[in-house]
């Protein structure tokens, strides 16, 4: 759907209100806004006025925001290096370019968890291969980055099969934002990144900018990752209407980890405009259409193609006082093509072209000035399965200013992707003809506060029931060939607790912890040969504490300590890490910095039995940051 | 001190959105309330339009009561060029007894058209006041309140605009443009 943000989308009464963060804590603490220059009181992130738009704070969902101030004091060089920040997400490194991320378990081995939908600038980045994410594929100038929202918990009703677990948006700023020259770059001993940006307006509403992008990880090392991205925004803005246009352009190249394996070579591009109208009465239009082509290639003769389009509309407006809603529909068609080369294993067809629909409709009512209920449904229609249905209740109660209660029902899907019903080794795996989608029907209940002044705290807690689980089962006696069948089920419940204290106005700590239990089971009947271990590969607990500091006017002393539990199959100890960085600003235009991480210890992140498993260790990294 | 602290209160609880749908509204109305008389800083009046060197700098507010409630706190205290602020709710008609009108809804029309050639400075919403548009027009951009000048429209009010505050806009319509 046309739906870059969460906050956009999730109609309600209460407005999008700006974002939740320890930054803007220790912001109101500080100084009124009359202390601001006028220069600075346009960078404050305000209400999005629309009905539409939906303050982090009145989300009734497990929603983290990872804000640029906070991805710039932890000196994030990556997404997924961003995506560590969220306490409601499992990142574990393989290696130089490929990392494993999930929300809520089912974190695979194979580094193919598919259950979390993540889009960029309203661009679903998920592959159709196996439905989830190639991260290597997915790069930005973090500078250029206004906010990563995480939200942990099904998502279907709005984003549509896939969003399972959780959703990732992925916004960058707006072109009027990012004017004028930015080179931004950095150097440890084994990795090398440098950004360059220009922007500017044009015309009297109309704003752009360009950039480019290099980056080298694990230089002279076994998986070593090379990767070039140039790409633009050109943003129009008037009083009624907001056009956005963008694209980015990329190729890469991975060394085979381990002699066994080959080198990677990945392209892509992609293009994609949105356009926007509000009306007086703050009815919102919204069309967005993007086109999306990766390609990659394994030096051993493998290769896939895929291209994506997808056109989508949405409008949404009040209605009569008590209703706000959100209506719309969209299609998205992925075409493939796989050459599996010398390899016996192979995709049938060999070449694909899927086709997905949907419609949706979502209507918060105020039930009283405190209550709300938000109820929804999308109905999807996928090429391999037909109609799914992926509606949720969700009631929310604020008892006091800085309080919401919220509680939610939600019915999701992870449609069938080409690994689960085509893939094909003769006499080894016969594909998966029967499979059909993965359900979750999952009960949540959150609190969210401003505690008092200094403190404030999130907590939710989830019960998910999963049935038709990706097994792969012996077909007879013989066993061989396999076949991915849907014989598991079972439950998971957890909790996850997030939130900002300001010790003082100078120095606060923010901390998070997930909580998860996994309670799986084959159906009767299944003959599944790998066990329930190998749906998902967790922790039963993560947490992080994160010291802040500003020490004087231009610098910052930033301290994580992270720690992770024990990942059962394939084992991965448990392990506590630390990071630290200090960021001094010489001038308006100049900012150095010096970070160290995994400063405790070598320690393994994640294991994927088919690659060397790496360490990951201590390694100092030196940026610098030029603005004109 | 104590109001910096109850600003800073009402920021807390705006920025982070807790508070019901009207409270939430207030999160951009703080900051355009800033704007609205931080403009004053930026703006020359033709001397006419003061009747005494120490005569207050009067803000007006059409059709928005709530903004002029958020308006008035905001200007408590301050002062430009050696001017106090004086917040008005008024009728579109008497529009023309000030120097900024902050117009909304369904008056703006009769509004801007009460003052044109007088020396106001007219402010409009692109929330509230649809195509109507005054010397300034705001906007929310990715959540940050943005505005729009239109410098040809204040010249017919023998007012100009500071060349900082032109660089901020988003767009600006020159003076001599049709």
């Amino acid at each position: 759907m046309a739906k870059p943000t969460f906050c956009r989308l999730a109609a309600s009464a209460a407005l999008c209100t700006g974002l939740i963060t320890a930054a803007q804590a220790a912001y109101a603490e500080d100084a009124d806004l009359g202390a601001l220059s006028i220069e600075q009181l346009g960078n404050v992130e305000v209400t999005s006025v629309s009905g539409t738009a939906q303050p982090v704070g009145e989300a009734p969902a497990a929603i983290y925001v990872i804000t640029s101030d906070d991805m710039n004091r932890a000196g994030v060089r990556s997404l997924p290096g961003a995506l560590r920040l969220a306490p409601n997400l499992h990142v574990g490194r393989l290696n130089a370019s490929t990392v494993a991320i999930s929300a809520r378990g089912f974190n695979h081995q194979t580094g193919t968890a598919n259950k979390l939908l993540v889009l960029v600038d309203g661009r679903i980045v998920y592959t159709p291969l196996f439905s989830g994410v190639f991260w290597d594929e997915q790069n930005a100038i973090i500078e250029d980055l206004d906010r990563i929202e995480v939200i942990s918990g099904p998502g279907g009703t709005l984003w549509g099969s896939n969003a399972v677990n959780g959703v990732i948006n992925v916004v960058s700023r707006n072109a009027h934002e990012t004017t004028g020259f930015l080179a931004t770059g950095g150097a440890s001993d084994a990795s090398q990144t440098l950004g360059l940006r220009y922007g500017s307006r044009f015309g009297g509403s109309g704003a752009f900018r360009v950039y480019a992008l290099g980056l080298r990880r694990a230089v002279d090392e076994p998986d070593e990752w090379r990767n070039a991205q140039t790409g633009f925004r050109a943003d129009w803005v008037t009083a009624r209407d907001t056009l956005t246009l963008q694209g980015h352009l990329y190729g890469g190249e991975q060394d085979a980890p381990s002699p066994a394996a080959f080198d990677t070579n990945i392209s892509g591009g992609n293009v994609l405009g949105r356009w926007t109208r509000r009306w007086a009465d703050e009815s919102e239009l919204q069309v967005q259409a993007y086109f999306d082509r990766v390609q990659r290639e394994i030096a051993s003769g493998i290769r896939a193609d895929v291209d994506a389009a997808a056109l989508d509309a949405q409008y949404s407006f009040a209605l009569g006082g008590r209703h706000d809603v959100v209506l719309g529909g969209g299609v998205r068609i992925t075409r493939d093509s796989f050459t599996p080369g010398p390899a016996t294993v192979f995709l049938d067809p060999d070449e694909r072209r899927l086709e997905t629909y949907n419609v949706f409709i979502q209507d918060t009512v105020e039930l009283s000035p405190t209550f709300d209920v938000i109820v929804g449904v999308k109905l999807e229609d996928n090429s391999y399965t037909g109609l799914e249905t992926m509606p949720s209740a969700r009631l929310a109660w604020r008892p006091s200013e800085n309080a919401l209660l919220w509680l939610g029902v939600s019915r999701a899907v992870r449609t069938p992707s080409r690994f689960d019903r085509d893939l094909i080794n003769p006499g080894v795996l016969a594909g998966g003809p029967d499979f059909v989608s993965e359900q979750l029907v999952a009960y949540e209940l959150g609190y969210r506060a401003q505690v008092t002044d200094r403190l404030w705290l999130s907590a939710s807690a989830y019960h998910n029931v999963y049935d038709d689980l990706r097994t792969v089962e012996a077909t007879g006696p013989l066993v061989f060939p396999l076949e991915v069948r849907n014989g598991m089920r079972g439950e998971t419940s957890g909790l996850e607790v997030w939130g900002s204290y300001a010790l003082t106005d100078w120095w606060r700590l923010n901390g998070g912890i997930s909580l998860l239990e996994k309670d799986l089971e084959l159906r009767p009947g299944s003959a599944d040969v790998f066990g329930v271990g190998f749906a998902g590969n967790d922790p039963d607990v993560q947490a992080s504490v994160r010291s802040l500091m500003d020490l004087g006017e231009r610098t910052h002393f930033d301290l994580t300590l992270r720690y992770v539990g024990e990942l059962p199959s394939p084992n991965v100890p448990s392990y506590v890490t630390a990071d630290a960085r200090i960021g001094y600003r010489v001038n308006d235009h100049l900012e150095l910095s010096v970070a160290g991480y995994n400063l405790l210890d070598d320690h393994v992140e994640f294991i994927n039995p088919a690659l060397p498993v790496q360490e990951s260790s201590p390694s100092v990294f030196i940026s610098a940051r030029w603005r004109s | 001190m104590r109001r910096a602290k109850a600003v800073a209160a009402i920021a807390l609880a705006v920025l982070f959105g807790f508070g019901a749908a009207s409270q939430a509204q207030t999160a951009d109305e703080l900051v355009k309330a800033q704007f609205v008389y931080r403009f004053a800083s930026f703006v020359n009046w033709p001397s006419g339009a003061f009747v005494s060197d120490q005569a207050p700098l009067r803000v007006c507010v059409v059709g928005a009561d709530h903004f002029a409630t958020v308006l008035s706190r905001a200007v408590e205290g301050q002062r430009v060029g050696g001017r106090g602020f004086e917040v008005r709710r008024v009728r579109a008609a008497q529009a023309r007894q000030c120097h900024i009108v902050y117009a909304s809804g369904a008056p703006t029309a009769d509004a801007l058209r009460a003052v044109r050639g007088a020396p106001v400075l007219t402010v409009t919403d692109a929330t509230t006041s649809g195509d109507e548009r005054g010397v300034i027009h705001f906007v929310v951009v990715d959540n940050r309140v943005r505005f729009h000048v239109d410098d040809a429209l204040a010249a017919e009010g023998a007012i100009t605009i500071d060349a900082r505050l032109l660089s901020l806009a988003l767009s600006v319509r020159r003076r001599g443009s049709a």
